[in-house]
């Protein structure tokens, strides 16, 4: 090991300090020399200079030995690969178009990739921040029977989970709410998380201050107001809303008019279950009053036992599932076999990603084919550059050059391009990364994370060293057969296929070119089509000059909810600009909701398929008039409308096509029903008796909207108006949001409307304020992502692809610039000469053509999950791509044509 | 011309290291030393020489430091390191047993 040490110590002198151990060296041979010269004077009484030439001679040529104790030194591979990367840098300086076009193109194919691969690393590749977070999963279920695809857990089935389950660590439940927190002069809306004390030992977490409640927290009912409800602050809220005051433990909140005390607070970027949660509320729930299916919407993160897949886990609650029977009071065979529960076990990562994960992928898939394309392209310039330098490379053989001496020149300088080519790539993908963190067009989770760490810059060298070594020996491959030095003097001067095996190479790669440009243009074709049609899909409403305000109501002001909405809407009608105003309580394209099971009331008898539950959506009068959703029959609610029905409601055409089958749906009943699939009953305090919920009337029939993405048909929906007195209390939202027709020349309109809910009560809070525009295109963020990135990939490729194809045909002209004199003097017109130019590369560009067709076919399957009313194999699309590639190609290898039709043979014999 | 023996290969390390055991030398006493010491018929070429010196310096079995020689001349002085010493044993066993191999073979008749 000190051996090592003093080796390494003495190879890093000499390489260091050069000047200074070769200063040392010169004077040791000095004193060696002038050593034997006195010596010599003294034993055979020569004169000086007699003694010092015999002694020189002696010592021989000093050159010679100083390179033999260099050798000695050690660090002579490195010094000659200095001095090599030297010459290398020398003559591309010599030759700058090569080296920028080369520079350049890896530039940016590696650009490209690095930046998605740092996105990549970072979103998808690092664990999630918490304890072995690659064992923490997210429990749901398929819920067949109600036509769920994918639904929540129930409490029932959580408890039955929790204690019969052996693969999971521990499960957890946890819901979402946005709240008022009350302030001094106005309320807040605060993004919280109910959760029990076991959800923090399922994610491995501790407070940075105060502690984590625990179940003996759990003492009282909220009942009678004195006992405050443990809380946990995230520590930005902390921060910003608290000065990260330390004082904070014990204090109280008032959240929703009921006081809380604050426990603790959780570390700094606690992202559970989103970034955005500023307060996690103590929550348990009885089992004693916990249902089998009533409501599947609880979310739920469990840990996996060591060394437990999700597979294991997800087969395991299959199995356990069945004895629920009879545990809760609806869990009975017949409804457990209807709603046909299958447990799901997903990875937590996959969920906190979710959607944008693939579309990661894609793009990363995408920006490799580019990068391939770039290094053809850099691959052709080596190789066409390798031809032209024939010369130079037999002189340096002929003066005594090594074969491995070349090897060295050729790698070192591939690495020299590579490496310039890395910086650049770096760069690149460092701005891009900025501007995208900047500006975040899409919604990823981790995002603002990103950054070129270390990850990034070992990636980046690893492929840099793959290219560079690939380039050297193509380099090299040329002159593998060279070692005769006269064809070579003679200026390589050939009949075609005189060397086909390098025709081939380069043939290969242009056509290797074309088919990854071409495969990496469907892709984009078919994203930038799926993009257009997600955009110009009929969603039902008209988004344009709509602005949105979300308006929350204290709970305890709830009896006067329907009479504040109301007036906000009449004070916001009454602001200039303000051409239509109406409310509902969650917009379209941004999620959540109650839903509930609904029966016709006049039918007994269900239709074969058992009922999923529908989206019960509460409106202000106005808001379909607002939005531009056409009433299609009925009672359309404008403001004013009156009706004397008994709880109107208004259905969505398909809603009422499955209710009715077909049948007119106007005044007929339908009624909300329980998990068990009877009509729900509410304990009615005047009569102080439990009466069944009287039924809703239908009043009008909607156009179906596209409420939950922009990519599913109209759902199911039922929309309650909020009019006195038919709203029942215990469904009616604490939360509406506003929808404004503005006149889009009007100014403030933002503002008046923030006004106009302080005037009607200073305790409403405002929420966001967005255009309706903004949430649509928002909606599509991930897919517009895709497809300008994709595109702009493309669209490099392309021109990368066309400037090879140029380069290799133009290249292949001259070099064959005897031949063609030959033919056009023996009479060939130049027509035919140009047409057998053409055709040559006609047939490279055709052959990759197809290839890419196939690689398109093929990798379209990774596309189809996220296209949009577009098939992955589109024949239009495929045709147009494949035409516009061809086309291209041809172009690019036209000109060289024509140089080529226009040769002159007098001048072309002559040529060497 | 003296009659002189071609040097062995890799007996010049254990000729150097020898020449070292006797007390620090610079680079042209060392090869004086090996002709005085071998009655002035083995003579080291100094194309070897250094290169050896340097070799055995990098295996740390030398080493060396400017310093005065027997006349005044700054020199670079080389000496045995301890590592030296044992290889310097090691080695003459080696050769001690190669030669007596040699002289057994053409002692045969």
């Amino acid at each position: 090991m000190r051996l090592i040490l003093h080796r390494l110590r003495r190879r890093l002198r000499a390489l260091l300090f050069r000047e200074a151990v070769d200063c040392e060296m010169r004077e040791e041979l000095r004193i060696h020399i002038e050593s034997e010269t006195e010596y010599l004077m003294k034993t055979r009484g020569v004169s000086r200079g007699e003694a010092s030439r015999l002694a020189r001679i002696a010592f021989g040529g000093v050159d010679r030995f100083e390179e033999d104790i260099r050798d000695a030194r050690g660090v002579r591979p490195l010094e000659e690969f200095i001095r090599d990367t030297k010459l290398a840098v020398r003559t591309l300086r010599r030759n700058p178009a090569f080296a920028g076009v080369a520079v350049l193109t890896l530039g940016i194919g590696l650009g490209a990739v690095t930046g998605i691969f740092s996105i990549i690393n970072r979103v998808l590749l690092q664990p999630l921040p918490y304890t072995d977070a690659d064992r923490l999963v997210e429990v749901r279920h398929r819920a067949p029977g109600l036509g769920l695809n994918e639904t929540g857990l129930s409490l029932g089935t959580f408890f039955h989970y929790r204690t019969h389950s052996r693969m999971l660590e521990g499960l957890a439940l946890y819901s979402e709410s946005v709240l008022n927190l009350a302030g001094q002069e106005s309320a807040e809306r605060i993004h919280i998380t109910n959760a029990g004390p076991e959800l923090f030992d399922v994610l491995g977490v501790q407070p940075v201050l105060g502690r984590l409640y625990a179940e003996r927290d759990w003492t009282g009912s909220n009942m009678d107001g004195r006992w405050k409800i443990p809380i946990l602050l995230s520590y930005e809220f902390w921060q910003q809303r608290f000065g990260g005051d330390s004082a904070i433990i014990g204090r109280v909140l008032t959240i929703n008019d009921t006081p809380r005390e604050v426990f603790g607070v959780l570390p700094e970027g606690f992202p559970f279950p989103r970034k955005e949660t500023q307060v996690w509320r103590m929550d348990m729930r009885d089992e004693a009053y916990a249902d089998f299916a009533a409501f599947l919407d609880y979310a739920a993160v469990g840990r996996l036992r060591e060394g437990v897949t999700t597979t294991m886990a997800a087969a395991e609650l299959d199995r356990i599932l069945p004895s629920i029977e009879g545990v809760f009071r609806d869990a009975t065979a017949e409804r457990i076999a209807e709603v046909g529960l299958k447990p799901l076990v997903l990875p937590l990562k996959e969920v906190v990603v979710g959607e944008t994960g693939k579309a990661l992928w894609i793009l990363f898939g995408g920006m490799t084919f580019l990068l391939l394309v770039a290094c053809a392209n850099v691959a052709n310039l080596f190789l066409v550059r390798s031809e032209n330098r024939a010369r130079e490379v037999a002189v340096r053989t002929a003066l005594g050059a090594p074969r491995s001496a070349l090897a060295r020149l050729f790698l070192a300088e591939s690495l020299v391009v590579s490496t310039l080519g890395a910086l650049l790539g770096l760069a690149l993908a460092g701005a891009g990364l900025r501007i995208l963190v900047r500006f975040s067009p899409v919604e990823l989770p981790r995002l603002e994370e990103v950054r070129l760490d270390a990850w990034a810059f070992g990636f980046t060298a690893a492929i840099m060293l793959l290219v560079a070594v690939t380039f050297g020996s193509l380099s090299l491959l040329r002159h593998t057969r060279s070692s005769t030095l006269a064809p070579a003097m003679k200026g390589g001067r050939g009949l075609a296929g005189a060397d086909s095996r390098r025709r081939l190479v380069l043939d290969t790669i242009v056509a290797a070119q074309v088919a990854l440009t071409l495969a990496l243009l469907v892709g984009s074709a078919l994203m930038v089509q799926s993009y257009f049609r997600l955009t110009e899909v009929d969603r039902g409403y008209n988004a344009h000059d709509v602005l949105t305000v979300e308006v929350g109501v204290p709970y305890r002001k709830a009896a006067q909810h329907q009479q504040l909405y109301q007036d906000v809407a009449d004070r916001m009608q009454r602001i200039p600009g303000v051409m239509a105003v109406g409310a509902v309580s969650v917009l379209p394209l941004t999620g959540g909701g109650e839903e509930h099971l609904l029966r016709a009331a006049d039918r007994n008898v269900q239709p074969d398929r058992v009922n999923a539950p529908v989206a019960f959506r509460f409106f202000v009068p106005g808001y379909f008039q607002t939005m531009q959703t056409e009433v299609v029959e009925g009672i359309s609610f404008a403001p004013g409308d009156r009706t004397t029905l008994e709880h109107p409601v208004l259905v969505s055409e398909t809603l009422a096509r499955r209710l009715f089958s077909g049948e007119r749906a106007i005044g007929r009943q339908v009624r909300r029903l329980d998990s068990e699939g009877e009509p729900v009953s509410l304990f009615d305090p005047a009569t102080r008796k439990v009466v069944p919920l009287p039924p809703y009337t239908i009043a009008g029939v909607v156009r179906d909207v596209r409420d939950a993405s922009l990519r599913a048909r109209g759902g199911e929906a039922m929309y309650i108006p909020v009019i006195a007195p038919h709203v029942e209390r215990s469904i009616m939202p604490t939360e509406m949001s506003f929808v404004l027709r503005t006149d889009p020349a009007a100014p403030g309109v933002a503002a008046a409307a923030r006004r106009a809910v302080s005037d009607v009560d200073p305790t409403l809070s405002v929420a966001r304020i967005r255009t309706m525009e903004a949430i649509v295109t928002a909606s599509t963020a991930t897919e517009r992502f895709l497809a300008i990135l994709l595109l702009i990939g493309g669209g490099a490729a392309l021109l990368m692809g066309s400037v090879g194809i140029y380069g290799i045909a133009a290249y292949n002209v001259r070099r064959r610039t005897h031949e063609i004199g030959v033919r056009v003097a023996l009479g060939a017109a130049p027509v035919e000469v140009m047409r057998m130019v053409l055709r040559e590369s006609a047939v490279v560009v055709l052959c990759g053509a197809f290839a890419g067709l196939a690689i398109a076919v093929a990798g379209s399957r990774a596309l189809h999950a996220i296209l949009f009313e577009v098939s992955p194999t589109n024949p239009a699309v495929l045709a147009g791509v494949t035409a516009l590639m061809v086309g291209i190609a041809l172009a690019a290898s036209l000109v060289p044509a024509q140089r080529a039709a226009s040769t002159d043979p007098v001048q072309a014999l002559r040529t060497d | 011309m003296n009659p002189r023996a071609d040097l062995l290969q890799g007996t010049l390390d254990l000729l150097i290291l020898k020449t070292l055991a006797l007390g620090p030398l610079h680079g042209w006493g060392i090869a004086k030393q090996i002709e005085n010491l071998s009655r002035e018929v083995l003579s080291i070429g100094q194309g070897s020489l250094y290169p050896a010196l340097y070799r055995l310096e990098d295996r740390g079995l030398i080493a060396s430091t400017w310093g005065t020689s027997s006349e005044g001349r700054r020199v670079k002085l080389y000496r045995l390191t301890a590592s030296g010493k044992k290889g310097l044993a090691a080695e003459q066993t080696n050769w001690r047993l190669f030669a007596g191999a040699v002289e057994h073979v053409l002692a045969a008749t």
